[in-house]
């Protein structure tokens, strides 16, 4: 199996990363730096979501030199937690572009690469249960997650033809980096909005990505799953 | 890249779609393609999908056959009046402009 992470250097994507290799798959990455994950399966890729013409050179890549993906985790993203009011511009556009804009190119380049392969592939967003919270400061964050909801959605459909399914993820806070500026009484906050009230832990991510990627799931698209006992 | 070079890649490409299951219709028109075949809208050989279908096989040949990478998404795609994949000759025009603007 071959599968790609974005964002794929710490965090969630480390994680998955390092777990799929455990498990014999040939796995791709990418972040903006340089990774020390060394694997004879594993391939790195220094790249920025945001790049149109960056991420179409690495899917197409990734086609020639291995013939294909399967799957395709779009991990990649950034948080940010501020009043509305106190947003500069230049951070609506980076949120934007990184968790919208860069899941959205990510899907387009491999979905055509599954197409043509004709791989009955599978990809996984991630969106986050700060969306369906409405959680005060995070209002750009929030929005750009529900924009990546609404896009597996229609995604979902339109790539349904050719075989590929599309599904999201909505992870709660999970001890990594991302969080690490949230301050303690915001995350309580939010822990106490979830019928299960404790951080999530990567294995729960696993768990939800491992269900969307059965082959017993093939029926399965446009879904997303909230951890924690959140939902719309 | 010349004109005629996208006509044929253009053309080459929907022969290359057809399969077993394609009608014989379908099959003789595109082999007689050229210039003036309409693709796409009023009585085209593609529909929306053949469309997307037909830009990635482009888009994959390109990359192969001329060392271009290249997305040749467009806002007019699926437009039935504006649109590059209207007819062969306005896809091949449309893809000469493109390669040119990647290697401007």
């Amino acid at each position: 199996m071959r599968i790609l992470i974005t964002g794929s250097r710490k965090g969630i994507g480390r994680f998955l990363a390092e777990t799929f290799l455990e498990r014999g798959y040939q796995v791709f990455g990418c972040s903006r730096g340089d990774t020390d994950l060394e694997h004879e399966f594993y391939q790195h890729y220094k790249c920025d979501v945001t790049n149109e013409t960056a991420v179409i050179k690495l899917i197409r890549s990734i086609g020639k030199s291995h013939g294909g993906i399967d799957m395709l985790i779009n991990n990649a993203g950034i948080a940010s937690m501020n009043h509305i009011l106190s947003t500069p511009g230049s951070t609506i556009t980076k949120l934007m572009d990184t968790n919208f804009m860069g899941t959205v190119l990510f899907c387009r380049e491999a979905a055509k690469l599954m197409m043509r392969k004709k791989t009955h592939g599978k990809i996984i967003n991630f969106s986050t249960v700060a969306s369906p919270l409405n959680l005060e400061g995070e209002a750009i964050y929030a929005s750009s997650k529900a924009a990546v909801q609404k896009f597996t959605q229609i995604a979902a459909k339109e790539f349904a033809p050719f075989g590929i399914t599309v599904n999201c993820i909505g992870p709660t806070p999970i001890k990594t980096d991302l969080i690490k500026a949230v301050p303690k009484d915001k995350i309580d906050l939010l822990l106490n909005s979830q019928a299960i009230k404790r951080l999530g832990l990567k294995e729960d991510v696993l768990n939800v990505i491992d269900f969307f990627l059965s082959n017993k799931s093939d029926f399965i698209t446009g879904q997303t799953i909230y951890l924690g006992g959140v939902h719309d | 890249m010349k004109y005629k070079e996208a006509e044929i890649l253009v053309i080459e490409a929907l022969k290359e779609g057809l399969d077993s299951s394609s009608d014989e219709q379908r099959k003789t028109a595109i082999n007689n393609a050229d210039e003036n075949t309409r693709l796409f809208g009023g009585g085209g050989l593609l529909d929306s999908m053949g469309v997307v279908i037909l830009l990635s096989d482009l888009e994959d040949k390109l990359d192969d056959e001329y060392d271009v990478i290249i997305s040749l998404a467009s806002d007019s795609t699926m437009s039935k009046t504006r649109s590059p994949f209207r007819n062969i000759k306005s896809l091949a025009n449309y893809i000469v402009a493109s390669v040119q603007e990647v290697k401007a």
